[in-house]
């Protein structure tokens, strides 16, 4: 068995864990050097995109409506990558349901408000928007001007996997897993020696795990984030089709693809489909997903059999 | 003579006015105490007489109690239940393919000596170096 180098914190409103595969002795310090740059590399990231902090560079971009945004290259990257998830989710991926999020109740990171922020909602119906992501987002040289606010929770995370990710390796190293709450990046193979094997939470393991290598995994799902008001369950994967609608019958969502962001963004996606069309258009799209219903047995698409342990 | 007659025919006839009048009196009273005797049933008799006359279901209504009865008998799983806990059965289920797909099945050469598939072994599951979950 490998040597190998972790460090575990809290940042992002969730457990970070980074691990490293050393293959020298010699290694070891530089493996700490480079986990430490890696935290830090987080903590910047998400100063830029915290919609619950009103010095972020996402909180200033919004209360910025109708006027262009000076932004930064992170924020300019994600925003792109944003229009593009939208556009392939045929717009169920969309960063404008942040009002709906606020309407319904979830105003304040969720860890510290969530029975006071539930109490606070509207019962008004709500409506789906006018118009497409991209004609609320324009994006021209360095400025960015919008025309409605937006929140990219749903998409950060993977990102800022990747980009810790993409610096690991540019430090040399082959094999690491980046694991952002649940969302991860496993690079190359383990300390023994073999693909990275991940458990799907809710899964027993004796039934089924992941044996991934160079692939991205997220889970999106209701587990966690959601509440109960007036006998009525809301959560935060809102569908911008249908934003009345809380599915119950769906806990969560499972995706393994090329790199986390992707991951993250098609959990989301494939959860608001429903297992029926969601099982459905992974097959279509080639991509690997398990669903997990809140009764029933999981079921997973085709392409997710290249990664069942 | 004819005197004598005619008050023999009015006796008679009250004779037969009388007898008439008592044995119809007789059969009466005989109807009513027959009747007595079938309303003198017992308590449960009653009760299973009464039921059986106000239990009549629809057919409808039949069927909805079938349903209510099969539900019962299912197992519920709660939510924190279905987190915790993991599925018994030792196979996923894998969707079939969309009619619509349009990914094409990779074609398989087959071995020139194919070997039987060995029987997996039951092995303990390997240690999981991560879980992943929402968030």
């Amino acid at each position: 068995m490998k040597d190998s180098k972790t460090v575990q914190f809290d940042e992002l409103g969730t457990e970070i864990f980074l691990k490293i595969i050393v293959e020298e002795d010699g290694l070891l310090e530089k493996a700490s050097y480079d986990l430490g740059r890696a935290r830090k590399i987080i903590s910047e990231k998400k100063d830029t995109f915290n919609r619950f902090n009103k010095n972020s560079e996402l909180c200033r971009l919004n209360k910025s409506l109708f006027r262009p945004f000076r932004a930064s290259k992170d924020l300019l990257e994600v925003i792109r990558k944003s229009v593009r998830h939208n556009q392939e989710s045929s717009g169920l991926f969309d960063p404008r349901i942040v009002g709906i999020l606020e309407e319904i109740g979830y105003r304040e990171d969720f860890k510290r408000g969530q029975s006071n922020q539930a109490n606070r909602y509207s019962t008004k119906p709500r409506k789906t928007f006018a118009q497409k992501y991209e004609s609320d987002v324009k994006i021209e040289n360095s400025t960015i001007t919008l025309k409605k606010r937006i929140d990219l929770g749903g998409m950060v995370k993977g990102w800022i996997a990747d980009q810790i990710a993409t610096f690991l390796r540019k430090q040399g190293w082959k094999n690491f897993l980046v694991d952002l709450g649940g969302d991860m990046f496993a690079a190359g193979i383990s300390q023994h020696e073999q693909k990275w094997i991940i458990a799907v939470e809710g899964v027993s393991e004796k039934v089924m795990q992941l044996s991934v290598k160079n692939k991205g995994i997220a889970t999106s799902g209701i587990t966690r984030r959601s509440w109960v008001r007036s006998g009525k369950l809301f959560h935060h994967l809102v569908n911008p089709e249908r934003p009345n609608f809380f599915t119950e019958s769906l806990l969560s969502v499972t995706v393994v693809n090329k790199n986390t962001e992707s991951a993250d963004v098609w959990a989301k996606t494939l959860f608001l489909l429903g297992q029926e069309r969601g099982i459905d258009f992974a097959n279509r799209k080639n991509i690997a997903c398990l669903f997990l219903p809140k009764s029933g047995r999981p079921t997973v698409s085709q392409a997710m059999q290249l990664f069942i342990n | 003579m004819q005197k004598n007659l005619s008050r023999v025919n009015k006796f008679l006839l009250f004779l037969i006015n009388v007898v008439v009048v008592a044995v119809g009196a007789l059969v009466i009273r005989t109807k009513e105490g027959r009747k007595e005797q079938e309303n003198m049933v017992a308590p449960q008799e009653a009760k299973t007489s009464q039921i059986e006359t106000t239990s009549i279901t629809t057919p409808e209504i039949e069927e909805q109690l079938i349903k209510e009865e099969e539900q019962i008998g299912e197992p519920q799983e709660s939510t924190e239940n279905a987190i915790t806990q993991s599925t018994n059965e030792n196979e996923v289920p894998v969707a079939s393919k969309s009619q619509n797909t349009t990914i094409e099945t990779p074609v398989v050469t087959p071995a020139e000596n194919p070997q039987p598939k060995p029987t997996p072994a039951k092995t303990k599951p390997k240690k999981s170096d991560r879980t992943t979950k929402t968030s």
